[in-house]
């Protein structure tokens, strides 16, 4: 490490700790940031050659994510990248806007908990992490906008044109991170339908778009240097302890920032003696499930992207004083009906539902100080009756359609890999872990960013509000 | 004969030939069962047998569909009750989806959707499996093709 002490360190080199990063440095011309990263880069290059089954001789001693963790329970994985960039790398880049309803479920819908901020404090931070990532999306939107998105959106498929014809703003395409026109290194998306490894680089990643963030001369990067705890001192955090290439080793910093996701945020405040009792608590994420629509002479063609619409039609309303929020989403791979002269007459929609907090699902400490221990009882069934509605209404929404028949899944797919609310944000200590800025109620130099600060989660992809969150919290504290 | 005990007998009857097709499909290879899906479900389209077994043999390779062992099992099994006339089972639907995407691997690795899905076109094998990673903006149902 180049100096004795720094003016800021960050945990990780995802979304949130990338965007906090970019605003503090835009803020503050002078100082001396050290970034400490637990993996290395895996570069994008690299990574097409490990799928097209030329491994680069490095990628053999990654760890992957399943080995960082300690999770008994194998009907539900944790799935993340541990790595550079952290989910930059395998999200799927959507990029929807909470509703200002999400931010505060309790006193609306009188279940789950508030936030301690709505929609019009995120609005501009929205926007600004849209432009940032060259967002893709149409005028039309059921989000409150000051601005029109940077890029034009994707294309809707024919089966998406007539439910907008049918939904109106509550039918879009997808606002997404997959560029429409190519930018900077970023090719334009082409429906390849592997965006967690896109062939042509058409999704926003740390590594492609943010590197100059990294390679700012006040920024001293370290790979392979795992944060597993901190040194807590008169409400005051005053060092970083990591292991740096299987070395111990502690780093002085007067603010710190950790911007690893739930897991690791929570874990590493959980060693720290974070006496905080909800701390590690709450941890979730939503749960989907596909169906597949049979149509009468009636080809699904045309989308210009990997998720080629989101319909917000069962998003919100009194039911969720009962059930679950609903987002449901057209998925636009080369799927076919095996059916003679029918190859393209189906679509296939996802349906994704939001879950309620439950304080016995949680990060704790394992045998091991440098994995996490998950333990995770269940989903809430508040998910379950979200589920029943839409399969209730599913003929219904699609009536607009010539439909033959519906297919829904009968089981849930195994993980949304959205991990959320481990440190939830609230208005004291008494309530939650961190602040409406993510500044730790009791450690007050102290940010814990991104997904783990969320006190509800909704059925919508979180990455943007994370990305916006942390943009907000650099601004409103630098 | 009550009922409910024509349902048991029905469901042991299942059951039986079930554990039967089981014991046969165990023996059945991956590529042998992909030959015998695409046989079956393409008959109507003009292809060459020769195009069908290469493309078993080296789907059974690659696997690009990611099946896992017991989905190949799974699909071996439901196989063999389907060309017995049973096409029923708690996890029938499942199997529908997983021989469509055997296909639709297939017809994605030959020149058919290129072609604008004719049917009376011979269609080839393009001696490549389709993976998005072979085919970058392969997609053929995308607005690169449909505008």
């Amino acid at each position: 490490m180049k100096y004795q002490q720094y003016d800021l360190i960050v945990v990780g080199t995802g979304f949130a700790a990338t965007f906090f990063l970019k605003k503090y440095l835009e803020k503050r011309k002078e100082a001396r940031v050290l970034v400490l990263e637990r993996g290395t880069l895996f570069s994008f290059v690299d990574r097409l050659q490990q799928k097209r089954g030329k491994n680069p001789d490095y990628a053999q001693s990654l760890t992957g994510y399943k080995d960082c963790i300690a999770n008994h329970n194998d009907d539900k994985p944790w799935v993340f990248d541990p790595n550079f960039g952290g989910s930059s790398n395998c999200w799927w880049a959507a990029t929807l806007r909470f509703m200002p309803n999400d931010f505060k479920i309790k006193s609306t819908y009188g279940v789950g908990l508030d936030w301690p901020i709505g929609y019009q404090d995120l609005e501009n931070y929205y926007t600004e992490a849209e432009e940032i990532m060259a967002i893709a999306g149409p005028d039309l939107t059921p989000f409150v906008r000051n601005s029109p998105y940077p890029q034009p959106p994707h294309a809707l498929t024919t089966v998406d044109k007539v439910l907008q014809k049918e939904y109106g703003a509550n039918y879009f395409s997808q606002p997404s991170a997959r560029a429409s026109k190519s930018i900077k290194q970023r090719g334009t998306c082409c429906a390849s339908y592997v965006c967690s490894l896109c062939p042509v680089n058409a999704k926003f990643t740390i590594e492609n778009s943010l590197m100059e963030v990294y390679k700012d001369e006040r920024v001293e990067l370290l790979y392979n240097a795992q944060v597993y705890s901190l040194l807590l001192e008169r409400n005051v955090v005053r060092k970083v302890q990591f292991k740096h290439n299987g070395t111990d080793t502690e780093a002085e910093g007067e603010i710190v920032a950790l911007g690893a996701n739930a897991i690791f945020n929570a874990h590493i405040l959980l060693a720290a003696g974070d006496a905080n009792p909800l701390t590690g608590k709450g941890i979730t994420e939503q749960r989907g499930f596909f169906a597949n629509v049979h149509l009468k002479d009636f080809d699904n063609v045309g989308g210009g992207s990997a998720m080629s619409a989101n319909g917000y039609m069962l998003y919100d309303g009194a039911f969720r004083s009962e059930a679950a929020s609903c987002l449901i989403e057209n998925h636009n791979g080369p799927f076919i009906r095996n059916e003679f002269g029918k190859w393209r007459h189906m679509a296939r929609f996802k349906f994704v539902l939001e879950d309620l907090i439950d304080e016995r699902n949680r990060v704790s400490l394992s045998d091991d100080p440098l994995k996490p221990l998950i333990e995770f009882k269940g989903h809430n069934s508040y998910i379950e009756r979200g589920r029943e509605l839409v399969i209730k209404k599913m003929d219904a929404l699609f009536a607009c359609l010539p439909v033959e028949e519906i297919f829904p899944d009968g089981n849930y797919q195994t993980t949304e890999s959205h991990i959320l609310s481990s440190v939830r944000m609230g208005h004291s200590a008494e309530d939650s872990v961190v602040d409406h800025k993510q500044i730790h109620h009791q450690y007050r130099n102290l940010f814990v960013l991104g997904g783990s600060s969320f006190p509800s989660i909704t059925a919508a992809n979180p990455t943007l509000t994370i990305s916006a969150l942390s943009l907000r919290s650099a601004d409103l504290s630098f | 004969m009550k009922r409910r005990t024509a349902i048991k007998l029905g469901i042991l009857s299942v059951i039986a030939v079930g554990a039967t097709a089981a014991t046969y499909s165990m023996f059945r290879s991956f590529d042998s069962l992909i030959f015998s899906v695409l046989q079956s479900d393409l008959k109507d389209l003009k292809l060459h047998e020769a195009d069908l077994r290469k493309y078993a043999q080296e789907a059974a390779s690659l696997n690009p569909f990611n099946f896992s062992p017991s989905k190949v099992k799974l699909i071996s099994l439901y196989n063999e009750l389907q060309r017995i006339g049973i096409k029923t089972g708690p996890y029938y639907n499942k199997y529908i989806q997983y021989r469509s995407e055997i296909v639709g691997n297939f017809l994605l690795s030959t020149d058919f959707f290129w072609s604008r899905l004719n049917v009376n076109d011979e269609i080839k094998y393009s001696g490549r499996i389709f993976t998005p990673y072979n085919y970058p903006c392969g997609n053929p149902f995308s607005n690169r093709y449909y505008s």
